[in-house]
């Protein structure tokens, strides 16, 4: 078996199927909004009165700030149900009776929630170029520069959001991890009433 | 090519037994597993599908056990489960293509067999459309190409026929007929008319136990001068269904034209050929009789 190519045609398909719904559409126009937002001085990140100019490395900065902030809120619901999914649509009873083993089928989807958030990471990226172009403070696009930061957070937030969701859904696929998903809730309601 | 089920029993949490002491030994043909509903067909398939493990017993292909060594079969198993789902925002060829992928053929294969079972299950002309748009006969035409994609040697359906219309329904028994050759094929329904029309081998099963294995000939042959007809009166239909075990009524001008299945016939009965469906019926009820002795 070809790993490369099964990884491939796993993360492809999880990740078209994502990116074809409507919410994911939604949830990256949410993104371009913030981005917007970030540019155009809606959203302004100040030291006393100072801000910094428009240009690629204050613009990439802030766009991390916002990517990062908005993947941990947002990320985990985009990307979770990604095992759950191939249970519930039967999907995973065809993928369990071919060679493919569990470890690998995990790595997959755990790459492909990557892939789904890189892409939103991706568009703030876009919006950050083009915006530095439309509000023309400085006008040379210095790649490396407004890319050095977003290239971080692959190590941080790239496994604080993709992780988690693949966790849940290996947990939510047995009957005790429903059970101990249940309780979690129901523990976290009953704190926060009192 | 050869595929040993022994002894196999299959224990679910509350002490249900869905499978108990299961035997049986299959070379290549089309086997038709049939029983009712809740008879432990989707166990067994899903066992051998090396999906579940058995609580106990064993499955062996070509000598290999598939608990220890679930692989072996898996490269070259094709298997439709029930209820078959899809990605509803993928189209075929990137449904196949994905599948294809996770079991191991090349991309060039793959888009050849793609194209061929497209044309085969007569999908070709919407491969580009969103598999959700899709009809539940169409999703489970795709299901049937995708069970097919790797050529495999031992083919399980379960429930192959759900959602099918009459035609596509022909046309997927042509289609398991002409598999048949050279493979292994396990197709588990309840719906006799499938097995009759493919199967050169015919397990009856229910409540997870082996009630008869043999070719539908032989079948056929339990039943022979047990069957009659003979019309009644509607009023009377109620009776003779308390009296007789009745595998099929039809209603016409004179009267209910009553299908029923006895060692002696009963007043004014004809004789009639016997079909599948009463050896199905016949060979159940006898099983349940024993046991219930």
């Amino acid at each position: 078996m070809n790993h490369a190519r099964v990884l491939y045609h796993l993360v492809r398909a999880d990740f078209l199927e994502r990116a074809r719904r409507y919410s994911f559409l939604l949830t990256l126009g949410f993104a371009v909004y913030l981005a917007y937002c970030a540019g155009t001085g809606r959203i302004v990140l100040r030291l006393d009165d100072y801000r910094g100019v428009l240009n690629s490395a204050w613009l990439g900065s802030m766009m991390t700030l916002v990517g990062t902030a908005f993947l941990s809120l947002v990320g985990f619901y985009i990307v979770k149900n990604a095992i759950l999914r191939d249970e519930q649509t039967r999907v995973g009873q065809i993928l369990a009776s071919t060679p493919m083993g569990r470890s690998f089928y995990t790595v997959a989807k755990g790459l492909s929630n990557f892939v789904v958030l890189a892409s939103m990471m991706g568009v703030l990226v876009g919006a950050a170029i083009l915006l530095q172009f439309t509000r023309a403070e400085d006008p040379h696009i210095q790649l490396a520069t407004l890319l050095a930061l977003h290239l971080g957070w692959p190590a941080s937030h790239g496994f604080h959001g993709c992780a988690p969701g693949v966790i849940r859904d290996s947990a939510l696929v047995t009957r005790r991890g429903r059970q101990c998903h249940l309780l979690l809730r129901l523990g976290n309601r009953f704190r926060h009433q009192h | 090519m050869k595929l040993v089920i022994d002894r196999v029993s299959k224990r679910y949490r509350a002490n249900v037994l869905a499978l108990h002491g299961f035997s049986l030994e299959l070379g290549p043909g089309v086997l038709g597993l049939l029983g009712p509903n809740g008879a432990g067909k989707t166990t067994l398939m899903s066992i051998l599908a090396t999906i579940t493990r058995a609580s106990e017993g064993s499955v062996t292909w070509n000598g290999t056990d598939l608990a220890a060594n679930p692989d072996a079969l898996r490269a070259v198993l094709g298997y439709l489960p029930q209820d078959f789902g899809v990605y509803p925002n993928l189209n075929a060829v990137e449904f196949l293509e994905y599948l294809a992928a996770v079991k191991g053929l090349d991309a060039a294969t793959a888009r050849r067999r793609i194209d061929e079972l497209l044309n085969l299950v007569n999908l070709a002309d919407v491969r580009k459309r969103p598999l959700g748009s899709y009809s539940g006969g169409m999703k489970q035409r795709v299901g049937i190409a995708q069970a097919l994609l790797n050529d495999p040697q031992l083919l399980i359906v379960d429930e192959p026929t759900a959602g099918l219309d009459p035609e596509e329904r022909v046309r997927f028994r042509n289609l398991l007929s002409e598999l048949s050759g050279e493979r292994i094929v396990i197709l588990s329904t309840h719906i006799v008319s499938d097995v009759e029309a493919t199967a050169t081998d015919i397990a009856l099963i229910s409540k997870g136990t082996l009630v008869a294995h043999a070719s539908p000939e032989e079948l056929l042959r339990q039943v022979e001068g047990k069957v009659w007809e003979w019309v009644v009166p509607s009023t009377e239909l109620n009776a003779a269904k308390q009296r007789y075990l009745v595998s099929g009524t039809i209603r016409r001008s004179d009267g209910v034209h009553v299908r029923v299945l006895a060692p002696q016939p009963p007043n004014g009965a004809q004789p009639v050929a016997p079909t599948l469906e009463d050896a199905y019926l016949y060979s159940l009820s006898t099983h349940r009789a024993g046991a219930a002795a």
